[in-house]
């Protein structure tokens, strides 16, 4: 478990404040705007950086007091990595590990195995695609087995079978350890989110599961199908999501009352919920 | 009207309540409940107490590296760029300078082309070598289970070491063109010794403050002592000092800078042994 109590940081134009907040082990999403804070949130947990006041505890352990301690049980994805191109993929990893004090060969092989890397061992990083050099990154980060996993926007640049491999590959690890993850794609993570962290402007505004969010909000979800003429009279502050169908617009919008005939309730997503909140903090000023 | 079934059910309870009346227990009453819950209530406050999850531990998969593992795995690092490039700079060096008066000042500047450029070579190879403008790599190598100053260390020494190891090839070629030439000014140890001065100081300073103030303070301490020697040189020609006098500031500098590198190299070992003993 990690606690965190009283820390302040700032942060650019905002400052970070979290009075106190504890994260359980499992899978936890970190959701917010950009420049809500998410990517310094994840920095201070993962001892990047420094807190201006306050504390932060993982299973008791104070980060100032234990810090490579605390160190050799964290994994850190971050959101933009540019690897050493001139070396091999598996002499990358061979020196990642040995930088983290893992001087077991298996350990790399086994996760090249399962990131399916083993194709690319002898080839130079500069020539993987984008998507392979994120699955490096993350291999990277969980070569010790750490017991704290962190990554931000770990999906960039990943085509949907690597997205769905990841995601599932991180489901499994989160059972007994904790991963938080920062991202903007929500949906994708509907299904494994143990928990949502949600923070807005320097705060968490919520933390709990993701059942629990999704009833907190005032609004509801409709989707139609409409003509363009009605699309356009639409209020865009409502909308959530619109496609083009053949002749019509597939509309995905939030609001108290059923718009129209054509509008059937849906089941929001945690996107849907997303934007269900923010909206209700825009009307609330 | 009475059903046969509901006579006999009665009658049955009937026989029945004198031998259940003895087995049942009479229900307990208010005083004793209170009692019970009064006798329980030490239980309850340990339940109450939150459950301490298990402290965190050191991750067992770690193997704690040593000085000497840390640097090899620096080698590791692809240095072909510092390599080829130290070395196409000082290729250029030895064809430049005029084997007959090695020690001729520089466009101007004071001193002469070879010590000017080393110290200048050394700063650029650390620049490159911390990988300043990745923020994201350096974020990752910064995550290790000992100082990571210890990393930026190791790749320092290894910098200064291959620079060092180019300038003392590049000397030798000078001294064999000098021996070619037909009138030669060219004397090993005052060349060396110039060079190796400025060279050691600047890098035992960087070293040196790497430790204490992190990395940006130390390239700039790397870059104040290379400005303030290039002063001490113009003044140096300003007031004619003698070969042998050049030669003590040279020593004076090479001394301070070996000091700084001694006591850098201690103190890594002292970073290295406490988080040991830390851990241990």
């Amino acid at each position: 478990m990690i606690r965190v109590e009283g820390l302040e940081r700032q942060a650019g134009t905002y400052r970070l404040e979290i009075e106190k907040a504890e994260i359980h082990s499992g899978l936890n999403l970190i959701v917010g705007a950009n420049g809500a804070g998410k990517t310094t949130l994840i920095e201070l947990l993962a001892t990047l950086q420094a807190p201006d006041a306050g504390e932060i505890l993982y299973s008791g352990r104070k980060a100032g007091d234990h810090l490579p301690l605390i160190r050799s049980q964290i994994g850190y994805v971050p959101a933009d990595i540019e690897l050493y191109g001139d070396m091999k993929v598996g002499k990358l990893l061979t020196y990642m590990a040995e930088l983290k004090g893992i001087y077991n060969p298996e350990a790399i092989d086994r996760l090249m195995l399962d990131f399916r890397l083993e194709p690319v061992r002898k080839s130079k990083v500069k020539n993987l695609s984008q998507g392979v050099q994120r699955r490096i990154a993350v291999v990277q980060a969980l070569i010790a087995s750490p017991s704290f996993l962190f990554l931000d926007e770990p999906l960039n640049g990943m085509d949907a079978e690597e997205r769905k491999f990841l995601i599932t590959y991180l489901t499994k690890y989160a059972r007994g350890r904790m991963v938080i993850v920062a991202a903007h794609e929500l949906n994708e993570w509907e299904e494994a989110a143990d928990t949502v962290i949600w923070v807005h402007r320097g705060r968490i505004r919520y933390i709990g599961s993701p059942s629990q969010w999704k009833l907190n909000v005032a609004s509801s979800v409709w989707e139609g199908e409409v003509d363009l003429e009605a699309f356009e009279r639409i209020p865009q502050e409502l909308l959530i999501h619109f496609q083009m169908t053949e002749n019509n617009m597939r509309v995905r919008l939030m609001g108290k009352k059923q718009p129209g005939a054509e509008f059937m309730e849906k089941a929001p997503t945690l996107e849907d919920t997303f934007f269900l909140h923010m909206n209700a903090l825009a009307r609330r000023g | 009207m009475d059903h046969p079934f509901d006579n006999e059910l009665r009658r049955l309870e009937d026989e029945l309540r004198g031998p259940l009346r003895r087995a049942a227990l009479p229900s307990p009453s208010p005083d004793e409940t209170a009692h019970l819950i009064a006798s329980l209530q030490g239980e309850f406050n340990q339940l109450k107490i939150e459950p301490e999850s298990p402290k965190l531990d050191f991750n067992p998969q770690v193997d704690p590296p040593s000085l000497k593992q840390i640097l090899r795995s620096q080698i590791r690092l692809n240095q072909r760029s510092i390599l080829l490039t130290a070395g196409a700079v000082f290729c250029m060096l030895v064809l430049l300078i005029d084997p007959e008066y090695p020690l001729d000042q520089f466009a101007g500047l004071p001193g002469g082309i070879f010590p000017l450029i080393t110290p200048l070579l050394l700063i650029v190879s650390m620049l490159f070598s911390s990988r300043t403008w990745d923020k994201g790599m350096r974020a990752v190598e910064t995550l290790t289970p000992y100082p990571p100053a210890l990393v930026l260390y190791t790749r320092l020494l290894l910098v200064t070491g291959i620079v060092i190891g180019m300038a003392l090839l590049s000397t030798l070629a000078l001294g064999l063109r000098s021996i070619q030439a037909e009138t030669s000014h060219f004397l090993f140890g005052p060349f060396i010794l110039e060079w190796m001065g400025i060279l050691l100081v600047t890098g035992g300073a960087a070293m040196y403050m790497l430790f204490r103030k992190g990395m940006v303070v130390s390239l700039i301490s790397a870059v104040l002592v290379y400005g303030m020697w290039i002063v001490i040189q113009g003044q140096i020609i300003d007031h004619g000092v003698s070969m042998g006098g050049k030669m003590l500031t040279d020593m004076t500098l090479l001394v301070i800078g070996l000091i700084l590198l001694v006591s850098s190299y201690g103190r890594s070992l002292k970073l290295n042994g406490a988080w040991r003993t830390a851990n241990d």
